[in-house]
């Protein structure tokens, strides 16, 4: 299954994700974006590219996971 | 109550380095009168809570301190700004902008050998100014010579004060306006005639069907989201803005950053001798001297911030640089260090934070980059041969002349 991750070394705090799509991406108290839906489905999936696509770091992405 | 700063001082912008220590210091949310009341914020986790509250702190009445609404981007919040952002990426994603790369080195290659044999001249007029212009030149499907053309205009518009920005835009917004109702392009400053010029030509094109150019016009043009398109005077609005945005802000980034290399030696010799150090050059002249000083937010309601009370429509500067040198979030911050990690190094205020977050950030690296690169590797021995001058735009910081001499290549 896909796993939503976010690279934190890439990730330049523009705030997009979780703006764009507050139901995959939260905020920590320091503004770091944190991930909701560690693994996506349906609409999610597609909520998790538009903000994949968005994102001016190119921080975010979807990998396949084993994790169940 | 008197102001706590000068903002519009020529020696508040010659020394921001000590006047940010004390604003910090003293005064976290600094009062100013000048030419009506408002505040500026110099503490890093106090720009960052303003800069992420968009909903509290909004852009809509602008970035600058003049009240100017009806603008794209960075003048506006959700949900305008999200059909904005959205459009505008498309042409200015991270990888297309970083795969002009090599037609940068191009060009730069191309400005130094115009100039390289003189072995002398000021390093702002030859290199740092005409490259942003050139490449914003390319993405706007503008005519590079005609772009440099109407550098003057855009300085005027950005050192201009308050008051006269807001005359400006509501010129520019009636005149752009009038053009578009009534199909009579001749009307309006040069600029603005020739952006509608432009616009037409590429209606023309993309109604025959013919090929576009790849580029931020074609983007703009043919831009359409859950069916709306773009209107002429919103094209030129955004191309008013990108050509700003784009230009002057990356000709102080590339010479700031040459100029503290030049003022630090033993920091220019770890850049001669690492090119894996350009990266840490550029990010560090950012958060060293942030071209841009900081930008504006409005209140938009009577609010309380750092216990003051800000009243409804007050608008707060939010002060990169100073956030940039908080020794809260900065170990050495006065110290120009390119050794910097660059994780923690790239989390500057230089581009802003939050969803206003710079679009062009990608292209002013990587022209900055490039430029570091053939200047260490074409102009050897790179020396200063007086003081630069800083530029007297407030809102702006840094070199705006930058004397220079060179071993130029033996003639043949």
């Amino acid at each position: 299954m896909q796993k939503l991750v976010i690279e934190r070394r890439l990730c330049l705090k523009s705030g997009q994700c979780s703006y764009l799509q507050p139901e995959v991406f939260e905020r920590d108290e320091e503004n770091w974006p944190v991930v909701a839906v560690e693994h996506p489905e349906g609409e999610q999936v597609e909520l998790a590219q538009d903000a994949i696509e968005m994102c001016p770091a190119q921080a975010i992405s979807l990998v396949e996971s084993d994790e169940a | 109550m008197p102001s706590d700063f000068d903002f519009f001082d020529p020696e508040f912008q010659a020394n921001v380095h000590p006047h940010f220590a004390r604003m910090r210091e003293e005064c976290p949310m600094a009062h100013a009168e000048e030419p009506f009341d408002w505040y500026a914020v110099t503490r890093e986790k106090d720009v960052r809570a303003l800069l992420h509250d968009w909903k509290n702190w909004t852009s809509e009445l602008g970035p600058g301190l003049s009240r100017t609404g009806g603008g794209v981007l960075v003048s506006v919040d959700p949900p305008e700004h999200t059909f904005d952002r959205r459009l505008v990426n498309r042409a200015f994603t991270p990888a297309s902008l970083l795969a002009m790369e090599p037609q940068i080195t191009e060009l730069i290659d191309e400005i130094i050998d115009g100039f390289v044999e003189r072995g002398e001249g000021d390093f702002m007029e030859m290199l740092a100014v005409p490259v942003p212009l050139i490449v914003i030149a390319w993405l706007l499907g503008l005519d590079p010579d005609l772009v440099q053309q109407m550098r003057p205009r855009a300085d005027a518009v950005i050192s201009a004060d308050a008051l006269q920005q807001e005359e400006m835009a509501r010129q520019l917004a009636a005149q752009a306006g009038e053009a578009d109702r009534s199909g009579n392009t001749t009307r309006g400053p040069a600029e603005v005639q020739y952006f509608l010029e432009k616009i037409a030509e590429r209606r023309a094109m993309y109604a025959a069907g013919e090929e576009m150019p790849q580029d931020t016009l074609t983007a703009l043009v043919t831009a359409e989201l859950n069916g709306r398109t773009l209107r002429d005077d919103e094209i030129v609005g955004f191309m008013g803005f990108l050509f700003i945005a784009g230009s002057a802000t990356t000709t102080q980034l590339i010479g700031n950053m040459v100029y503290r290399l030049l003022q630090n030696p033993d920091q220019m010799e770890l850049a001669k001798n690492y090119p894996d150090l350009y990266d840490t050059c550029v990010e560090e002249s950012l958060r060293y001297d942030s071209p841009v000083n900081g930008l504006f937010r409005t209140a938009v309601k009577d609010q309380e911030f750092l216990g003051v009370e800000v009243p409804k429509d007050t608008k707060v500067l939010c002060m990169f640089g100073s956030a940039n040198l908080d020794p809260e979030m900065w170990e050495d911050p006065e110290k120009f260090d390119v050794t910097r990690d660059y994780e923690d190094l790239k989390l500057h205020y230089a581009f802003g934070q939050g969803i206003h977050y710079c679009m062009g950030a990608p292209l002013a690296r990587v022209e900055a980059k490039v430029a570091l690169k053939l200047v260490l590797e074409r102009m050897p021995n790179l020396r200063l041969t007086g003081e630069p001058t800083e530029i007297s735009a407030p809102v702006m910081h840094g070199v705006e002349t930058l004397p220079v001499a060179w071993d130029a290549p033996a003639g043949n």
